[in-house]
């Protein structure tokens, strides 16, 4: 069963769906002190691509976790902030300015359903909001699901946008674009078998540097959102941390987590489906992932009496 | 049809944190909307056990009329949304009660999408003219895009609502479904470069032996792609001026393909979009709709005053 939940927020109105605890043949089950609230990726509206969301919420709910989704302002059926673009939506999510509605959200729940606590999550934007508002809240969310989580800078791409001034005739850019552009047509030659023995050892080589010197992060890489990474994974707290599968993700994970000793950070990685993670079954794979970690983190206990 | 008896959740006002929100991010390109229309009214019908999600945006001036959206394909729900909720709320500042909704097994409705079709569809129209009609005697207007179009025109063939406005319907429901197809083959192509590479002819055979097929992280079952065969859009007879006539209606295509499409309609209205090649601007959410507003509320204006002043 859904229900619409609205939360004032000042001059906002929030727009969200309840999922009612319930085993899925419909037969209420007990509900667990513990909710998850999903959070809006990018421009999408509550349901998410290809309706991910809703289908996230249905799963939790019938392992007993009242699920919230919620439009923030501007999004989805939440209105009250009229964004420019995409790409204002994007810069405004990975600065973290959802965050304040989040921990709005969060403790109105919490106050309002006599919960433990929840886990905030969702897929890219989703995932990020969650994390500033971690951040922000000393107590109140007790575990993370990130879905995707992107760790680029919408400025690193703007470089391509309009408006940039465009790439210097023989300059170093357009020399290694078409260094790289040689190299890309040099693969696909049978005999380039040495060339690329020697890049594979390069990147080799240099993720072991890597690995002793500390991790270098490049320009495009959203150092704030690493910091509050790094500082919500030190506080213990339970995460998932769910990735469209490629081998390359490793180093990166390692670089932003791997030195934390207290973190409880369960990597998963779904290869074949995109970073939406709608295509390929990938859907079906997160959701089953999500609702396994839910279950080990957060077992049942007896909920106190409201 | 039953309205949900349950009521809102909550609603409970104040800034809960004690302390005044961050307004930093009041630049000139993330404001606050002042048009923000407080009693939207999001809410369940029950369908068949299943809840329908819509949500309604009564007029702010008087209404004249009431307009039923029926909107998009599921996979494109989600990239339409914002456009559908903010046009919704320029109607209702415009005089019109609007109620928008999302179909069984797509969005905030309940259901898998696999076990629904057009004719599940077409039954969710129905629930909610009977909605709206039970609420208001108002002139009820049907208004259509892409995959809506062609439900709302056909369900208006049968007699449902008093006018009918159109955004880009497809040919057929089954040369939608086609197209919307190429989406699978892109993806097969960005996720598994090296695996054999299938055609939509391939896919079309796996939908008629009864399998399930995954587009754009929605499962297309056989039933689907059996009930499209014979779902072609079916426009009302063009009889001299349509806006006048008993039943008017209209089909606004966004692009320059009107003419070609349907040359025989009396009543077609090209709104010319203003065309960038890829890449040379950002996506824009907010890019100025007023040349694609206007002429749609402008013709739902003209036929709400005829309908007043044709009535006794």
């Amino acid at each position: 069963m859904r229900r619409i939940a609205k939360i004032q927020v000042d001059d906002y109105r929030l727009i969200g769906t309840y999922h009612e605890p319930a085993s899925a043949d419909g037969v209420n089950c007990p509900a667990r002190d513990i909710a998850l609230v999903i959070l809006n990726f990018a421009q999408m509206p509550r349901a998410g691509l290809a309706d991910l969301s809703v289908q996230l919420a249905d799963k939790q709910a019938s392992l007993g976790f009242p699920t919230f989704r919620f439009d923030m302002p501007g999004l989805g059926d939440s209105a009250g902030m009229d964004h420019e673009g995409v790409h204002d939506i994007w810069k405004f999510t990975e600065s973290g300015g959802f965050a304040q509605f989040a921990t709005a959200l969060v403790h109105r729940l919490i106050t309002q359903y006599h919960l433990r606590g929840v886990v905030l999550g969702g897929v890219c934007g989703g995932a990020i909001t969650s994390l500033y508002a971690t951040d922000k809240l000393p107590t109140g969310v007790v575990g993370l699901a990130l879905l995707e989580p992107s760790y680029n800078r919408i400025e690193a791409s703007d470089t391509q946008m309009p408006g940039k001034p465009a790439m210097k005739k023989g300059g170093a850019n357009e020399k290694i674009n078409r260094w790289r552009q040689l190299r890309t047509n040099l693969r696909t030659k049978s005999h380039t078998g040495g060339l690329r023995y020697l890049q594979k050892s390069y990147t080799s080589l240099r993720q072991a540097l890597e690995l002793v010197t500390g991790p270098r992060f490049p320009e495009c890489i959203n150092r704030p959102l690493v910091d509050v990474s790094r500082r919500v994974a030190a506080r213990g707290l339970p995460i998932l941390l769910v990735s469209a599968g490629s081998s390359q993700r490793w180093l990166f994970r390692y670089q932003v987590f791997g030195r934390i000793r207290k973190s409880k950070i369960t990597f998963v990685e779904i290869e074949g489906t995109n970073h939406m993670l709608v295509s390929g079954g990938g859907k079906t794979k997160v959701i089953e992932h999500m609702g396994a970690w839910m279950m080990r983190t957060f077992p049942i206990v007896e909920k106190l009496a409201a | 049809m039953t309205t949900s008896s349950a009521p809102p959740l909550f609603t409970t006002t104040g800034s809960p944190l004690n302390t005044p929100l961050d307004r930093s991010y009041q630049t000139s390109k993330i404001t606050p909307s002042p048009s923000t229309p407080k009693d939207e009214q999001p809410d369940y019908l029950i369908v068949d056990s299943d809840q329908l999600y819509y949500v309604l945006t009564p007029s702010t001036p008087p209404p004249r009329a009431q307009v039923l959206l029926v909107g998009p394909f599921a996979s494109e729900r989600s990239h339409a949304y914002r456009l559908w909720a903010r046009w919704a709320r320029y109607l209702a500042a415009q005089g019109f009660d609007v109620l928008r909704f999302d179909f069984r097994g797509v969005g905030e409705s309940t259901g898998a999408f696999e076990n629904h079709s057009f004719t599940s569809w077409e039954a969710d129209i129905h629930e909610c003219v009977s909605f709206l009609r039970a609420r208001s005697t108002l002139p009820l207007f049907l208004h259509g895009v892409g995959m809506g179009a062609l439900l709302s025109s056909r369900l208006f063939n049968q007699g449902l609502g008093e006018a009918l406005l159109l955004w880009s319907p497809p040919v057929s429901a089954r040369a939608m479904l086609y197209d919307t197809l190429r989406m699978r083959m892109a993806t097969d192509f960005a996720l598994h470069r090296n695996a054999p590479r299938r055609t939509r002819e391939d896919y079309i055979a796996e939908l008629e032996s009864g399998q399930l097929v995954e587009v754009e992280g929605f499962l297309w079952s056989e039933r689907l792609w059996r009930e499209s065969e014979n779902y072609p859009l079916t426009l009302p007879p063009a009889v001299g001026d349509t806006s006048s006539s008993e039943r008017p209606w209209s089909v606004i295509e966004l692009d320059r393909r009107a003419s070609d499409l349907m040359p025989v309609s009396a009543k077609m209205a090209g709104v010319p979009t203003k065309k960038t090649r890829p890449g040379t601007a950002p996506p824009s959410l907010n890019s100025s709709l007023g040349a694609f507003f206007e002429p749609s509320c402008a013709w739902l204006h003209e036929t709400a005053t005829k309908r007043v002043a044709v009535r006794p």
